[in-house]
């Protein structure tokens, strides 16, 4: 034999102290420690040995590898640590690799908002054809043929009977048909008027809501409305309910809001008002009642509706509502 | 309806300022929208007395003069041929803003000093007459304002009426209302109407009124006068219309428009000597028959209009518009006055079928009080007589066979507290209904309310309950909350779902839009589908707003290849966009079309932005189908698979062979491909365009709403892969399948590792590396055993597709 384990060891040690990086060390690990390396072939030598002899050989041999072992594994780390301590040459400000990002479109974020503030307030949302029926869109609704009210909205034809739905207000009829109260739905979706300027577009968004239990009252229309525009915007936003009229609420309101903009100063958005017309509610008409098969003597209501777009403009600054429809790609980027 | 604020004031006082009273209209459902001084433009124009006139010194045709406003002289050219020393006149001096906006210069014309203008009543903007200076009354006082001066310093307010408060198309109706928000309450004054001259007979001795159809005009109410001479109306007349709006023509049209707007009610003023047998019938129209309407157009007949006809033919439609024959001109000498009540839905059939709306038929179609036919008669014959000077045949005609009964509405105070939410008493309730002309007495515990006539939209006692909380102020109930049912509400699960879906598609890199749901007629056209397709038939609009927008969509494509083109010509040539919305498609049979929610994406342009790192390539069939493949595993719908579609001439908008089918468990979820290059020719889209579209609702059928925990794997993975050589036709999925078909559950997946088409292999076959994966639950997988399955596999798939291993 001539050299023995302890030499080897030495040599190997010694080798390990000059190596200066990691693929040194990774050449010297595979000299030595490899499954070819020359602790095994020296441990391979065992064969020739008396019996007697090579449990002793064994441990030495052993004990030589796991010492390498370790000073190898040390020598690596303190490498890799002074590696790490050098500072790299990346340069940190180039771009990162952005994974792409879609948005959501203004008008289904606002929708979505919108849905669940109510859904909080314990409504659920129901939904209905665009394409409706006469009676759901008008009759049901307590707007009969050749009633002034039906100049309020112009109206897509599709026949005698049908029409493009005017408002979510059908859904409110299709839920009663369908539900025994206590009601409470938010109603929302897209409907369509004859109308195309720089503030109509012949689509557009509304959201209909309908509490109907058995001691509702106008009271209560407030409180949900002041509730629901007050997480809305925030606290400091005033209401001021107005009679108006609708054929299928009595009594009727609109609501204003003091103007977010210039918070009731007078400005461009509120034309000088410092209010914004943002909702139209009242309590349900009994009539609605009586086409649905709802007891008008045992329960009242109230429902209220508003155009998203409107909302949304407001919300996020808007100032054209003819952007939502026209999906440049530009405008929906910043949302 | 514009309110004249001096109007308002000549009937009742108004004890707040215009701003208060703005608002206090607004609160009480009578939305101020404008606040306008309808004479605002002659703000700087100043009353003087013109003296000193002298010829102008270089010119034939001027004169000089002097005019003094009490404080101020002023030296003034003047070409006008009527002034005279003494006259009183409007003045504008140098600087003041003329009517038509030009600024008035002090200066010199032809040598001499002019330092203001006198005006003519059509520099004033007030009538068409420019023959000379308007004179003003001598008694004018030098030096005031003009408008001060002439009474035309006058407010107007612009008011948005609802349709149920024909009530307030008046400025009676709407001083009823201003009184009540002081303690007064509003009386008409009666009409002092002069004495009839029994020279003249009485007028059923004259005429005759025959109502043939009652129930188109249930009242008819007429007066004659005689001897009237029609001319221009006085200042005052004119000055009320003009704020009002309207434009004064002659002393007797101005008066049946003044008692209209005064009283709500509208009349027409007949040339009674050009009325056949000078007698009025009221009929029906009959079908088809021809009417000339004095807009001098010619209107086409039904029965269904009621028609004014004298003893032969039509003189008016009935409550819409007088005919051109027989209106007031200014040689009329007798006039025959129409005060009528005609059925409100019969004026609005009328009005609309003939697309003409006029101040009258406004009233009528929502609602003229029927008791106030007679007033609005004597109030216009009275003013008549006044401005026109003649006589008055003795008595009125007045058809009115059925009166209406008066309206009672029995309500317990308890049913208002509480579908108000106030806690009033019965006899406040009752205070507040009679400020604005109910009369109401408690009956037992009820209050019995009588409604007034001109109220034609109270019927029940909801519309009570409206006017008390209208009259109490919606500002001043207080702000309840409903009690919460105590119980959980749940979305429909498509709403949920919809809102997954959507955020998924965010996470994938598309923006959202939202496009009209109708498209052109051509659309068809442009998917390239032919007559019999079944997206052909479409809901149609009768009325669309444009050819573009006329039938509602049966694709998502149109829409979206339309904004996909916008986009592109803005420059924004990479774009990741989708919708989630309906196609329509109409039902054999039914009204209503099927309406299917569809999630429609698309891809153009590049794949990613790159950057320094990488330059972006263009995106490919893979990319969106990497896409559908991701959100179908977020949205946990397993089990799809992609296939050519069965019948691939049925997507005649897509490109050959680039079409994927997307079936799940029997159902086909949608499609994935690439737009034909014809199809988005039509929309200027010169890039490749791919596309997907998906039904939401099978989308959402066949989502697995459990999620089952799996245990993690314990013991290691063991890969093996296979190169293949074979036909370059055989699909990759079938590899898959065949691959995968009857093995052990320790094959964990197969994958498609490597796919290689070119030279190195013999032409029309590709080479592909599937990448097996094998494990096991219970122990760690031993190489023989691993092997001995490969090597199976291997076999199975050379024999199966006729494959050889690379060489």
């Amino acid at each position: 034999m001539e050299t023995s384990i302890e030499q080897l060891k030495e040599e190997a040690l010694a080798a390990l102290g000059n190596a200066g990086d990691p693929a040194e060390i990774q050449a010297l690990t595979v000299r030595y420690l490899g499954k070819k390396g020359l602790l095994t072939q020296y441990l391979r030598t065992m064969a020739t040995l008396d019996p007697e002899d090579r449990p002793a050989f064994g441990q030495r041999v052993n004990a030589a590898k796991e010492a390498l072992e370790t000073a190898f594994s040390e020598k690596k780390a303190a490498l890799e640590t002074a590696a790490a301590d050098r500072a790299t040459d990346i340069d940190i400000t180039l771009p990162g690799r952005k994974p792409s990002q879609g948005t959501l479109h203004p008008l289904t974020r606002i929708r979505r908002e919108i849905s669940d503030i109510f859904s909080r307030l314990g409504f659920e949302i129901s939904e209905g054809p665009e394409v409706e029926l006469d009676w759901y869109n008008f009759e049901a609704l307590n707007i009969p043929p050749h009633h002034p009210a039906r100049d309020m909205q112009d109206t897509f034809y599709v026949s005698d009977r049908v029409v493009l739905r005017t408002h979510t207000s059908p859904i409110q009829i299709r839920f009663m048909e369908n539900h025994k109260p206590p009601i409470r739905i938010i109603a929302p979706g897209r409907v369509y008027r004859c109308d195309s300027d720089i503030t109509h577009t012949p689509m557009f968004h509304q959201i209909e809501g309908l509490l109907v239990d058995e001691k509702a009252s106008f009271g209560d229309l407030k409180g949900i409305l002041t509730a629901f525009i007050h997480a809305l915007f925030d606290k400091d936003t005033s209401l001021r309910f107005r009679p108006s009229f609708f054929p299928f609420t009595e009594p009727s309101a609109e609501v204003d809001i003091r103007c977010v903009m210039c918070r009731g100063e007078g400005c461009r958005i509120c034309s000088q008002t410092g209010w914004l017309e943002v909702l139209g509610c009242g309590m349900v008409h009994p009539v609605l009642f009586e086409n649905t098969g709802i007891d008008p003597e045992r329960y009242r209501g109230f429902a209220f509706g508003m155009g998203v777009e409107r909302l949304t403009m407001l919300k996020y600054g808007i100032d054209d509502l003819r952007k939502f429809f026209e999906n440049d790609i530009r405008f929906l980027e910043q949302f | 309806m514009k309110l004249s604020l001096n109007w308002l004031k000549s009937l009742i006082p108004v004890p707040m300022n215009t701003e208060e009273l703005a608002h206090a209209l607004t609160m009480a459902g009578l939305e101020v929208e404008a606040v306008e001084r309808p004479f605002a433009h002659l703000d700087g124009i100043v009353t003087g007395r013109i003296f000193d006139i002298a010829p102008h010194p270089n010119a034939d045709k001027l004169q000089t003069c002097k005019v003094d406003t009490g404080n101020d002289i002023f030296s003034v050219v003047c070409g006008a041929p009527n002034i005279e020393n003494g006259m009183m006149a409007p003045l504008a001096p140098a600087g003041t803003t003329m009517p038509d906006g030009t600024v008035l210069k002090k200066g010199k014309i032809r040598g001499e000093v002019s330092e203001g203008m006198l005006c003519s009543a059509r520099e004033l903007n007030l009538d068409n007459d420019h023959s000379g200076i308007l004179a003003l009354p001598q008694e004018t006082p030098p030096g005031s304002p003009f408008c001060e001066a002439m009474e035309m310093d006058d407010t107007v307010l612009t008011i948005g009426l609802t349709p149920n408060r024909v009530d307030c198309a008046s400025v009676m109706g709407l001083a009823r209302e201003v009184a009540a928000f002081g303690e007064s309450s509003f009386r008409a004054e009666p009409v002092s109407l002069p004495p009839a001259d029994p020279a003249l007979g009485k007028i059923d001795t004259l005429t005759s009124v025959t109502v043939e159809d009652s129930e188109g005009c249930p009242r008819y109410a007429a007066r004659l006068l005689a001897d009237i001479t029609v001319g221009p109306s006085p200042a005052w007349l004119k000055n009320r219309l003009i704020a009002a709006g309207l434009r004064p023509i002659n002393n007797i049209v101005d008066i049946t428009n003044f008692v209209m707007l005064e009283t709500g009610q509208p009349l027409h003023a007949f040339d009674f000597d050009t009325l056949a047998q000078g007698r009025i019938v009221v009929r029906k129209a009959s079908e088809g028959e021809t009417f000339i309407t004095l807009d001098e157009k010619e209107r086409r007949l039904d029965r269904d209009m009621v028609m004014i006809c004298d003893g032969e033919k039509p003189v008016a439609i009935g409550g819409v518009m007088g005919g051109l024959h027989s209106g007031v001109t200014e040689s009329t000498r007798r006039v025959l006055i129409e005060s009528a009540c005609f059925d409100a839905p019969s004026i609005r059939r009328t009005a609309k079928k003939l697309g003409l709306s006029t101040d009258s038929s406004y009233r009528f179609e929502r609602g003229v009080d029927p008791l106030g036919t007679l007033y609005a008669l004597d109030k216009a014959a009275a003013l008549m007589l006044e401005t026109g000077g003649g006589r008055m045949a003795e008595g009125c005609i007045d058809v009115h066979p059925t009166p209406p009964a008066p309206r009672t509405i029995g309500v317990s105070p308890d049913f208002i507290n509480q579908r108000i939410g106030l806690n009033l008493s019965a006899e406040q309730m009752i205070l507040l209904l009679e400020k604005v002309g109910f009369s109401a007495g408690l009956q037992g515990k009820d209050i019995e309310v009588t409604v007034p006539s001109f109220r034609v939209d109270v019927s029940r006692r909801e519309d009570i309950s409206e006017e008390v909380a209208r009259l109490y102020g919606y500002d001043n109930i207080p702000v309840t909350f409903p009690e919460m049912p105590a119980e959980t509400r749940l979305d429909p699960p498509s709403v949920t779902f919809r809102r997954r879906l959507q955020d998924q598609m965010c996470g994938l890199g598309f923006h959202e839009v939202i496009s009209y749901s109708f498209v052109a007629k051509e659309s068809a056209d442009h998917l390239r589908l032919p007559g019999d397709h079944p997206m052909r038939p479409a809901v149609a609009l009768l009325n669309p707003i444009s050819e573009d927008l006329a039938i509602m969509r049966t694709s998502m494509v149109p829409g979206l290849l339309g904004l996909l083109a916008r986009n592109i010509a803005q420059q924004e040539k990479s774009l990741k966009i989708f919708e989630t919305g309906s196609t329509f498609t109409p039902l054999a049979g039914e009204d209503l079309p099927v309406e299917r929610e569809v999630l429609a994406l698309a891809w153009t342009g590049k794949r990613h932005p790159g950057g320094w790192y990488e330059h972006a390539p263009e995106c490919d069939f893979f990319d969106l189908k990497g896409a559908v493949e991701s959100l179908l595993e977020a949205m946990n719908i397993p089990g799809a698979d992609y296939a050519a579609p069965d019948s691939p001439d049925s997507f005649p908008w897509v490109r050959k062979g680039a079409c994927a089918c997307i079936r799940c468990e029997g159902s086909i979820l949608g499609h994935i491909y690439e737009v034909h290059p014809e199809t988005r020719r039509f929309f200027g889209i010169k890039q490749p365009v791919f596309m997907a579209e998906m039904d939401l609702i099978l989308l959402m059928e066949k989502q697995k709403d459990l999620f089952l925990s799996k245990e993690i794997p314990r013991y290691p993975a063991t890969t093996r892969d296979v190169t293949l050589i074979l036909d370059k036709e055989i699909p990759a999925a079938e590899v898959l399948k065949i691959s995968r078909e009857n093995q052990p559950e320790i094959l964990e997946s197969v994958s498609i590792h490597d796919l290689y088409q070119g030279d190195r292999i013999p032409a029309g076959k590709k080479s592909l590396t599937l990448r097996m994966v094998y494990r096991s639950l219970t122990e760690t997988l031993a190489d023989k055993k691993v092997n001995k399955i490969q090597e199976k596999i291997t076999q199975n798939l050379l024999s199966h597709f006729q494959a050889t291993l690379p060489g």
